[in-house]
């Protein structure tokens, strides 16, 4: 076993005694759960009626908001870095997702949309910025050399994308997809419990805070943390064999 | 085929100024290998000619539409195979068999599926010398195309080049004298232009 992975789950165990201790300290269950409570938390939430429904119903959500503006901020990313005046129209947008605060946007979307939609709209308003900020700076990265060469050679501007601006966009677009899986979990959950969005896991959330349930929040947090982490790198995989695919070309 | 005129042709750089009113004509059809010490402006007379910056004063007349370019840096996409590479400028319109052929005159058959990044020096040259060929150009321009190759391979490349590009204009800068009488035609020494 590697020295790092060894110091690592040293740190991992000495977290869960720190919390194992606090846990016995507090004294009660409903504050502060201990790891063993929420470990049989876990054990018993996944065989409950509905589980399944409530973790469909969240994932297709925000994972609808994170495809969403994954595709548009491709679309407009690509259409920004080749049209200057797009870059400028879409500023204030741009800078307006990035600065208010999430909490406004999940509020006025709830006088706007129905709940059901909210996950989406609100993982897509958060993912959108990342993806488009990333790509873009690919584009204005491209080697001015390589750009002069396709110019010279009059390459098509189809061509020009697959095989000049593509390979500069992809470790961008890689960041901002990992990065951005992570922060469309944590908006639409948010989201979710602002709105408490009927069978979400948001909802879920909102009834351990109401019932003062700890156990139950921390293994919904857990189970958030692990659809999130599936999520990232199943889309991670995915894009990686798509970009390996065009490199075949 | 036009020829290509260069009348009071003036560049500098920062202050500097590379090239002072340099007038020249080049034959349609003609090899010319340019020879000169370096930083006499070699490259920027090939860059004002391909149309890649602009003189300062002067003009340049009748260059071809159609320029293949073998710049001094290899400019290939790392990421893409050598075929990918060739198809890059010449899209469907040369048969994939076809760049396999010119592939192997240069002796990259087999690596012509290989992603360029594992290349060597020497092989990235030839691919980036097979790339402008293969745009089938009416001028080609090479800045020091044989940069990294051994003696015996560099004349395997300038007989692939003299087999391919018949009746075109081809502008060759190079340091070496041997390789300037190897490619043949005419030979400006810009020390003595200049």
């Amino acid at each position: 076993m590697k020295r790092s992975t060894v110091f690592k789950f040293i740190a991992v165990v000495a977290a869960l005694l720190i919390w194992q201790i606090a846990a016995m300290a507090v004294g009660l269950d409903m504050l502060l759960a201990s790891p063993l409570q929420v470990a049989g938390r876990m054990l018993s939430v996944w065989r409950e009626d509905g589980f399944l429904s409530t973790v469909v119903f969240s994932l297709g959500r925000v994972f609808a908001g994170f495809l969403l503006a994954f595709v548009a901020g491709i679309v407009l990313g690509v259409l920004s870095g080749r049209f200057k005046a797009v870059e400028y129209m879409l500023w204030p947008y741009v800078v307006t997702f990035r600065a208010v605060p999430v909490a406004s946007f999940i509020i006025l979307c709830l006088i706007w949309l129905s709940s059901r939609q909210l996950t989406v709209f609100i993982a897509f308003l958060i993912v959108f910025p990342v993806i488009y900020g990333n790509v873009l700076q690919g584009i204005k990265s491209t080697d001015p050399a390589m750009k002069e060469m396709s110019a010279l050679f009059k390459v098509p501007w189809g061509r020009r994308f697959l095989y000049i601006y593509l390979p500069s966009i992809k470790p961008y677009l890689l960041s901002a997809c990992s990065t951005a899986a992570g922060m469309a979990w944590k908006a639409g959950v948010a989201a979710e419990i602002i709105g408490v969005v009927k069978g979400s896991i948001g909802e879920k959330l909102y009834e351990a805070k109401i019932y003062l349930q700890s156990a139950d929040l921390f293994a919904w947090t857990i189970i958030i943390i692990i659809l999130s982490v599936i999520m990232e790198k199943a889309f991670l995989f995915l894009l990686k064999r798509a970009f390996a695919g065009v490199e075949k070309l | 085929m036009n020829n290509i005129v260069l009348t009071g042709v003036s560049k500098s750089f920062d202050g500097r100024e590379i090239l002072k009113n340099v007038s020249m004509r080049f034959e349609a059809g003609q090899t010319v290998c340019i020879r000169g010490r370096s930083g006499i402006g070699k490259t920027t007379l090939l860059r004002i000619i391909a149309g890649l910056m602009a003189p300062d004063s002067g003009a340049v007349s009748a260059v071809p539409e159609r320029i293949g370019f073998v710049f001094q840096e290899d400019r290939l996409c790392e990421d893409f195979s050598a075929l990918s590479n060739i198809r890059l400028v010449t899209g469907r319109a040369l048969p994939k068999e076809d760049i396999l052929r010119h592939l192997e005159e240069l002796e990259l058959a087999e690596s012509a599926l290989q992603p360029v990044r594992d290349f060597s020096g020497g092989m990235k040259r030839r691919v980036a010398l097979a790339r402008a060929v293969c745009a089938d150009p009416n001028l080609l321009i090479l800045d020091e195309p044989f940069k990294g190759l051994d003696p015996e391979l560099r004349m395997k490349v300038i007989a692939y080049i003299k087999r391919h590009v018949e009746g075109k204009t081809v502008l060759c800068v190079t340091h070496d004298v041997s390789e300037a009488l190897y490619m043949g035609g005419t030979i400006i020494d810009l020390d003595d232009l200049f």
